[in-house]
């Protein structure tokens, strides 16, 4: 072995960069775009793929990226569409409109795209919707995957004022399936809009949620998890006028062998926003969970409160969790703190228990539903019944 | 003569280390049920520590002596078979468990006692119901409940909350850790009233107090002076008294 001539590593990997776009994606694409006769979605996906062929397919390494396996995400975001038409499935509110065609709304939306597989999910999908909710609505929308690949692309708007709710659940039928999908919020001054997501068991899905906040606007959110082969949750949400506010929280367990990946990046572009981003997940056996999240205060949002706490229970030495907590502020006046903990159970808590007669397994199961509670209770327990019993059915204890 | 309820023969106990560390020095101590034991001594002189180790707690490891509680030894036995034994620690500093339904952890420990008895288990309403009476006996308010065990509770209020599991668990025997410290007047009254209440001729309480004037309410038979890891006396009633106006430095002198 005398000629191992090293490959000198670029100087500046972005510059030399060529993003990764599958050929055969390009195609797909390109008539997908020619075989719709309405000129909005056309442009809509025009706009998308020319956002994705400037980024590609995430490398090894790639900052939003980091924990997640370049490998799996490669294999899944170059599979090709099998041409059966995947709609999201949205619940019949009496009040909502969901219209097929498309405005020009989501322009400045996809230009401002920085998730890679989201603008992909924008320009493959066969169905995109825009739903407008009205005061008091609460849907269900129902993301699925397939056996190939199921894009979907949303966008909520929720007017001025409204109050109202939506879930979204992402299927996966099979554990090759896979859903890459995109969703929009946005809110108008003084809406409120509760959101939980709930994501499949199994398969490979891939979720970026975007959100505008305006003026004194509320937006609370949850995602549940109990992780899959590849569950990626990205969350992007932008406050822009004075007096909005985010609550965003994750409760997740990384089950089995499975991996649960949060990314969060949250803006503060307005003075007097509030942001609080509260994420736990439990590790209990080999699997893998990483939780990145980064808080930006713009120059000007003064008065800026934002927390960010990432948790991680882990309970056994094969398990893995990265978290990331990071806080780039441009304000001086402003209130954040940030921090990620990973640990154990409470010894001197377990002991309490124990010493009143729970058995060990009682006593954790105790302890690890505490540690979720905290993130679950942004909305009323009867909400939650299903997402605590599916955490602690994945934990490996029933729950009560 | 009955059988003791807890037999403690020569116990030394200390942290494994490295450095080991002995705290307890040869402690021997025999409760008969019926009996209410008082320990008192300096802070550090192991009090706690002999608390937690007949309870269990696995900061510290056993180097030398046995404990025996109704006839079986404690050593080697895990902490929460011994709290179903009927083995009940009131903690000197009872931790918050956020998350945790007081109420909830209170029926689920009660029923695991239940259980162990061969007694039948209470559903919830049936244990809201007797949970109703014990918190009333304390003059509880309800709102405790549903709160987290002891979160946010006052240092007054989470020694009310050890009594209301002594209470619901009824244990043989219970070790009460400074429950008195910290306790407004009338809540000395009637936390002392609680512990009074649930004194039968088949079981014990162990007392570990600073202070002469719970031992006014809950009367001792005996008094033991614990000093560096030793009982260093041990009498009746007016050895607290004693220590009360006398403080401790005559015992070593
Ligand atoms: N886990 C521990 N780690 C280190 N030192 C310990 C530990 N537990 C006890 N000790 C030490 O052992 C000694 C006895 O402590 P213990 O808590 O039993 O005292 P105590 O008699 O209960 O005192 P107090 O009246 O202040 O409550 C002290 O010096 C204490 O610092
Ligand atoms: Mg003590």
């Amino acid at each position: 072995m005398t000629e191992t001539a090293a490959i000198p590593t670029p100087f500046n990997m972005r510059a030399t960069h060529v993003p990764d776009v599958p050929e055969t994606l390009r195609r797909v694409a390109e008539s997908l775009r020619k075989a719709h006769p309405s000129p909005a979605l056309r442009e809509l996906r025009e706009a998308a793929w020319t956002v994705f062929e400037s980024m590609g397919v995430p490398q090894n390494g790639h900052e939003d990226f980091s924990f997640v396996s370049s490998a799996d995400l490669k294999g899944v975001l170059n599979r090709l569409p099998d041409g059966k038409l995947l709609a999201p499935e949205i619940s019949s509110a009496t009040t909502i409109g969901v219209r097929d065609e498309v405005d020009s709304g989501w322009m400045e939306l996809l230009k401002a795209e920085s998730d890679a597989p989201a603008a992909l999910a924008a320009a493959l999908a066969p169905a995109p919707r825009e739903i407008a909710l009205a005061d008091k609505d609460q849907v269900r929308v129902v993301l699925a995957g397939s056996l190939a690949r199921a894009d979907h692309a949303l966008r909520l708007d929720v007017p001025a004022h409204a109050k109202a709710s939506v879930s979204f659940v992402l299927e996966n039928p099979e554990a090759q399936a896979f859903v890459n999908a995109v969703v929009y919020l946005r809110l108008g001054a003084g809406a409120t809009l509760d959101v939980s997501v709930s994501e499949a068991a199994q398969g490979f899905q891939l979720l970026k949620i975007g959100a505008d906040l305006r003026r004194d606007a509320q937006l609370n959110l949850l995602t549940v998890s109990t992780g899959s082969r590849l569950a990626r949750v990205s969350i992007d949400a932008a406050l822009r006028e004075p007096g909005a506010s985010l609550d965003a929280r994750g409760a997740a367990v990384a089950a089995g062998a499975n991996r649960s990946h949060r990314h969060l990046r949250i803006r503060h572009a307005a003075p007097d926003c509030v942001s609080k981003q509260l994420f736990k997940t439990v590790v209990p056996g080999p699997g893998r969970s990483s939780m990145d999240g980064t808080v930006f205060v713009d120059p000007g949002a003064q008065r800026t409160d934002a927390r960010q706490l990432l948790q991680h229970l882990l309970l056994s030495k094969e398990g893995r969790a990265d978290a990331k907590p990071r806080l780039l502020i441009h304000a001086d006046d402003v209130k954040c703190s940030h921090g990620a903990t990973v640990g154990k159970t409470d010894p001197a808590q377990k002991f309490y228990l124990l010493s009143r007669g729970l058995d060990a397994r009682t006593a954790d199961r105790l302890l690890t539903q505490a540690f979720l509670n905290e993130a679950l209770e942004i909305f009323p327990d009867e909400a939650t019944a299903d997402a605590r019993a599916r955490l602690m059915d994945a934990i490996g204890v029933e729950a009560k | 003569m009955t059988t003791p309820l807890l037999q403690i023969t020569n116990l030394r106990a200390g942290l494994a280390g490295p450095p080991p560390v002995e705290i307890l020095k040869g402690i021997s101590l025999t409760i008969h049920p019926g009996e209410v034991h008082a320990i008192m001594g300096p802070n550090g002189s192991g009090k706690s520590t002999l608390s937690k180790v007949a309870a269990g707690h696995p900061d510290y490891t056993v180097t030398g002596g046995d404990v025996v509680f109704m006839g079986e030894s404690l050593l080697g036995m895990e902490p929460d078979a011994r709290a179903r034994k009927g083995l009940f620690l009131g903690f000197q500093y009872p931790v918050e468990i956020p998350g945790v339904s007081n109420a909830e952890f209170l029926r689920i420990a009660g029923n695991a006692r239940r259980r162990e008895r061969g007694e039948e288990e209470l559903d919830p309403f049936d244990f809201q119901e007797l949970l109703d009476q014990h918190m009333k006996n304390l003059d509880m308010d309800a709102r405790f409940k549903e709160r987290g065990v002891n979160e946010g509770f006052s240092g007054g209020e989470k020694k009310r909350n050890e009594i209301l599991q002594m209470a619901v668990l009824d244990p043989a025997l219970a070790i009460l850790d400074e429950t008195d410290s910290g306790l407004d007047v009338d809540a000395l009254k009637i936390v002392s009233k609680g512990i009074n209440a649930l004194r039968r001729p088949d079981n014990a309480v162990l007392l570990i107090t600073h202070y002469q004037r719970l031992l006014d309410y809950v009367q001792p038979d005996f008094v033991h002076i614990l000093m560096n890891g030793k009982i260093l006396k041990s009498g009746d009633k007016s050895l607290a008294l004693e220590v009360e106006t006398r403080g401790y430095d005559w015992l070593v002198a």
